[in-house]
């Protein structure tokens, strides 16, 4: 066998190691930013409790309590809603909020749910808007909840497959 | 111009109308657009100025839409944020200009919930007038009631007033700002000047407010914007019990007047105030304790 097929094996184990580890890790990661949506949920739902404040100002607070790629898409947020150029909320907090998440590891559903929040912002009274936070949260719970079940089990998975598939590739190869 | 704050919560349309026509329609009668006193946007009806001489139609017709769209920008895309002054019927805007709402109100357990349909915007631009109580300010001492009918100017010369003395020495002034018509905060910060020593309690009720004030900022002066209920008139007694002053406003005609009115009279007849101001629309009056008129003045 020579030098240039051994290499090549070697090269295709640890492709496939290197694709079922990194694909555990967006898993762990996923799960990871499930929990800091979450969180910026909360922060968003007792700035409005607490303070009852306007979008603008909401936002802007929120946006001194947590990281990028949040922080950088609140302050923006904060800073249009003074421009008053003829926008509704939603394509406002779409361009500036949604946009940035999609390079994130949230997967589709989980955007479009934060996206249906930006779209219900404002609309009625305070406790409407509590109301809708309390749903989106609980929403959200559940998705952590499956996501976190089986986490291990899958981040395992992924690995394994990833490994068996460079071995069965080297089988090919040999 | 009119500031940019009043601009920017036009709807985009009105916006464009409003600061051309402004431009051409100040030059052909003479009118500047600083003595703009309102802005009216009516459903189906066409946007009037209303300025110190006289009132402007422009040539856009407001729609339901419009009207939409200027909420969303009074109120920061959230009217949930407004919901207590949505009550009172007006909202204050950043630079202390008040924009008042009419619509249809609904009512929960007798009293206003919330105004929904909303019809009509009234944006009234705040006019601070810095130095207007100047001449008058060595006539003032203890406790002062300013009265006047509606529109004649006693907020702006109490905000004045209220401003020279939070300049003075050794004073503290504490605002009781029920409908942030004084300091009109905006985020809590105070939009008018109102001296460096004042402290302003915003959007609370007048008399829980003053008491507030009262035993939390250790003030020489509390002042208060429209005395009315009797409640009001419960709070002015423990102040000036307590060794404070008060500087107040009331609606009325002539202090004559108000000293006979129901609820108001226990004011006069305990002497609380030692100054009174009287103001119409071309002149201005002061009066001792005793009602000896020490100063007239024109407006």
């Amino acid at each position: 066998m020579s030098y240039i097929k051994i290499l090549l094996i070697f090269l295709v184990i640890a492709i496939g190691a290197v694709t079922g580890i990194s694909k555990g890790n967006r898993l762990k990661k996923q799960y990871k930013e499930l929990l800091y949506l979450k969180k910026t949920a909360i922060l968003i739902r007792g700035e409005i409790r607490y303070n009852c404040g306007a979008a603008g100002e909401v936002f802007f607070n929120v946006s001194k309590r947590v990281k990028e790629p949040y922080k950088g898409a609140f302050m923006s947020l904060s800073d249009e809603l003074e421009n008053h150029k003829g926008e509704e909320f939603s394509e406002i907090w779409n361009r500036n909020v949604i946009q940035p998440l999609l390079k994130m590891e949230l997967n589709i559903q989980d955007i479009e749910r934060f996206k249906e929040l930006g779209e219900n912002i404002g609309y009625l009274d305070i406790q409407m808007q509590l109301n809708y936070l309390d749903f989106y949260i609980e929403k959200l719970n559940e998705r952590i909840d499956e996501v976190k079940t089986g986490l291990d089990g899958n981040v395992k998975l992924c690995r394994t497959l990833g490994i068996m598939g460079g071995l069965l590739a080297a089988i090919f190869i040999i | 111009m009119i500031d940019r704050q009043v601009l920017s919560v036009l709807p985009l349309k009105v916006r464009e109308v409003v600061e051309r026509e402004l431009g051409s329609t100040a030059k052909e009668n003479n009118l500047s657009a600083e003595i703009v006193e309102e802005i009216r946007l009516r459903a189906g009806r066409q946007v009037l100025l209303v300025t110190g001489k006289g009132e402007i139609y422009l040539h856009v017709t407001v729609d339901e839409m419009m009207i939409r769209e200027a909420l969303e920008y009074i109120s920061g895309y959230s009217l949930y944020a407004y919901e207590e002054q949505l009550r009172e019927g007006f909202i204050t805007i950043r630079g202390g200009h008040r924009v008042g709402i009419a619509g249809k109100v609904v009512m929960e357990q007798g009293r206003v919930k919330t105004i929904k349909n909303i019809s009509s915007v009234n944006i009234r631009i705040s006019h601070q007038i810095i130095g207007c109580s100047d001449k008058i300010m060595e006539y003032l001492k203890g406790n002062i009631l300013i009265v006047s009918p509606p529109r004649m100017g006693k907020t702006t010369l109490l905000r004045d007033i209220l401003r020279n003395l939070g300049n003075m020495e050794n004073q503290n002034i504490a605002i009781a700002d029920e409908r942030s018509e004084i300091a009109a905060c905006y985020n809590g910060i105070p939009q008018n000047d109102i001296g460096e020593r004042c402290d302003v309690l915003d959007c609370c009720p007048k008399d829980i407010g003053m008491m507030i004030l009262l035993r939390t900022m250790s003030p020489t002066y509390i002042a208060v914007d429209e005395l009315v209920t009797a409640q009001d008139v419960d709070s002015v007694l423990k102040i000036v019990g307590a060794g404070t002053f008060v500087a107040a406003t009331i609606h009325g005609e002539s202090v004559g007047e108000v000293r006979e009115r129901k609820g108001i009279c226990e004011l006069f007849e305990r002497k609380i105030f030692d100054t009174y101001i009287e103001l119409s629309k071309t002149s201005i009056s002061i009066f001792n304790s005793n009602m000896e008129k020490i100063y007239e003045g024109i407006v």
